[in-house]
């Protein structure tokens, strides 16, 4: 019996001499970092359109900066923008989906689900006028750029002035700083302004459908031809194509929209109004709506058939107060309108390299 | 709560059980070392993993000594774990470590054969550290966690002896304690992120039902 008190007692000894701190893991080396960017920077500036060369304007008074751009490319493949480094602006806006997610709602740095459909984020130059996100709050594309890394669901950064300190302790970004402002120092005003610049150059326009416009060797299939016809129709009182084909509806008045979604919409938007998306490269850019309820194009094109609901706030498109009204599209020329949907995507910017991720 | 109540009865049966048969009595030393031993905590998942739980039903070994109706004891208890999982594809690692003390005074009410019934006070003594670590090519987040608990103890005894030196207990208690939690977080890259967040003391009142039985053994 003393035996086994006296194992007892040095079991008990052994376990306080045992319980010391845990110790703090090492550092990553930072220098070991290495991007993949070309030796000269990308060229971010130049659009061509079927009017010919011309400048992507950032701000009325400015184009768009290569080297700024470049900046902007890696702060938006940097998972540093969020708080704990695990997602980066491209987690929910990927270069594969046309810059949009894949998924009804993105994961945030702690693994919540965001609370609305990523939107794609091509020719935001186009569609500064109606702001941005679903409910437009933002119209200054320097302002849009923080929003999500400062939202406390998609990277969790809260106080946005720790953000230039961390981007400013990364040694990948002190030479391109250098390079384009002249010195290192990280601001928050110049990180806007790279994502800003970089996010204005990412512009689709060469889908099957530009190229038809532009060049009179590239033609429309008959099916297409039909499709577009279907389109003016039914489509183009809200997705308008405009002067730059955007497909998206901002051209004066209405660039929100209530499509009679539900009876009562759980989520408010802008005071019961959504925005109107671009359809460039709709086709990639699935689940559709802000709540990515629609994993198809089909079962969008059904909701504008059969399923459009009545609805406070309904446009008037579709009956407004005495609504709701439903499209009449037939089977076939449903057929007609995804063969024309289809033309709209550009396979060049979901695999264009100064696009695509440096790391 | 249900679990411990029926383990608390099934027990209580199986002693009532015991008893019915009539065995020596081995007397009472008026002088006298012990060790008590968990038995392993019961089968109770809940309480097992609940840490605010840990110590209270899980003391490891009280050595106790006793001199004529009074028992001193030290209660001692220990728990590591390590858990990872991934967020977003990037590895978390949660290390925590708790350590209780707790110095015990009872008083024997009933000594009636096999059957002993004490009363107690105790001092309360817990620390629980967790480290929480983020890894990501190019820093690796820190948070830590720190809680110390100070508090005291009312608590009864019943013991059922099985031979002359070995013993069953079970063990009801109330306790009054003290916390306050101390964060720390470590942001490298970002150091006036950096925090150290001292909580406010809360205090709390718990009674446990026995979810834990011990061994006895004595000299």
């Amino acid at each position: 019996m003393k035996q086994v008190l006296a194992s007892g007692t040095l079991f008990m000894l052994s376990v306080l001499l045992s319980f010391n701190c845990t110790k703090l893991p090492d550092q990553p080396d930072l220098n070991a970092i290495k991007l993949n960017l070309p030796l000269e920077p990308f060229e971010y500036n130049i659009l061509r359109t079927s009017a010919g060369n011309k400048y992507l304007r950032y701000e009325d008074s400015s184009i768009i900066d290569n080297n700024k751009a470049t900046i902007g490319r890696i702060l938006f493949y940097d998972k540093a923008l969020s708080i704990n480094n695990s997602i980066s602006c491209s987690s929910c806006h990927s270069q594969e989906n046309a810059f949009a997610d894949a998924v009804p709602f993105s994961k945030g740095f702690e693994g919540v689900s965001t609370l609305r459909n990523s939107m794609h984020i091509t020719n935001l130059f186009d569609s500064r006028k109606a702001g941005y996100f679903w409910d437009g709050r933002e119209s200054r594309i320097e302002e849009m750029v923080f929003a999500p890394i400062a939202n406390h669901i998609e990277m969790g950064f809260g106080q946005i002035e720790f953000i230039p300190e961390k981007i400013g302790n990364l040694p990948y970004y002190r030479s391109l700083f250098m390079t384009c402002y002249g010195d290192a120092q990280v601001t928050e005003k110049r990180m806007r302004e790279c994502l800003g610049q970089f996010l204005y150059s990412i512009v689709s326009e060469n889908s099957k459908f530009d190229k038809s416009l532009q060049n009179p060797l590239v033609k429309l299939s008959e099916e297409e031809r039909w499709g577009l016809s279907v389109f003016e129709r039914n489509c183009m009182s809200c997705h308008a194509i405009t002067d730059d084909n955007e497909f998206s509806l901002w051209r004066d008045t209405i660039t929100y929209a209530n499509i009679g979604l539900d009876v009562n919409d759980a989520d408010k938007g802008r005071n019961g109004l959504y925005k109107i998306p671009s359809l460039r490269n709709v086709s990639k850019t699935a689940p559709y709506m802000h709540d990515g309820r629609f994993k198809t194009l089909p079962e969008v094109l059904n909701h504008y058939r059969s399923g459009i609901k009545a609805n406070p706030n309904l446009s008037e498109h579709f009956g407004g107060k005495q609504g709701p009204w439903q499209l009449y599209m037939s089977d076939h020329e449903v057929d007609f309108l995804l063969a024309f949907l289809k033309t709209l995507d550009d396979d060049e910017v979901t695999k264009d390299p100064k696009f695509s991720s440096p790391f | 709560m249900k679990a411990n109540l029926l383990l608390f009865m099934a027990f209580l049966l199986s002693l009532n059980r015991i008893s019915g048969h009539h065995g020596p009595d081995w007397g009472y030393k008026k002088r006298g070392l012990h060790l008590m031993i968990s038995a392993g905590p019961a089968i109770l998942h809940t309480v097992r993993h609940n840490p605010a739980n840990f110590f209270y039903s899980r003391i490891l070994v009280e050595p106790q000594f006793n001199f004529e109706r009074y028992t001193f004891g030290l209660g001692l208890a220990k728990r590591r774990s390590h858990t990872a999982f991934t967020v977003n594809n990037q590895p978390y690692k949660d290390k925590s470590r708790q350590f209780s003390l707790m110095p015990t005074c009872s008083y024997l009410l009933v000594n009636s054969g096999r059957w002993q019934v004490y009363t107690g006070l105790g001092l309360v003594y817990n620390y629980a550290d967790t480290l929480r670590t983020i890894s990501s090519d190019i820093e690796v987040i820190t948070k830590r966690s720190k809680i110390v608990e100070t508090g005291c103890s009312v608590f009864g005894r019943i013991h059922y002896r099985i031979s002359k030196r070995i013993s069953l207990a079970l063990e009801l208690p109330l306790y009054l304690t003290r916390a306050r939690t101390v964060v720390e977080e470590n942001y490298p890259l970002t150091p006036s992120m950096s925090s150290e967040k001292k909580g406010r003391y809360t205090y709390q009142t718990m009674f446990f039902i026995p979810s834990n039985i011990f061994l006895r053994l004595s000299i």
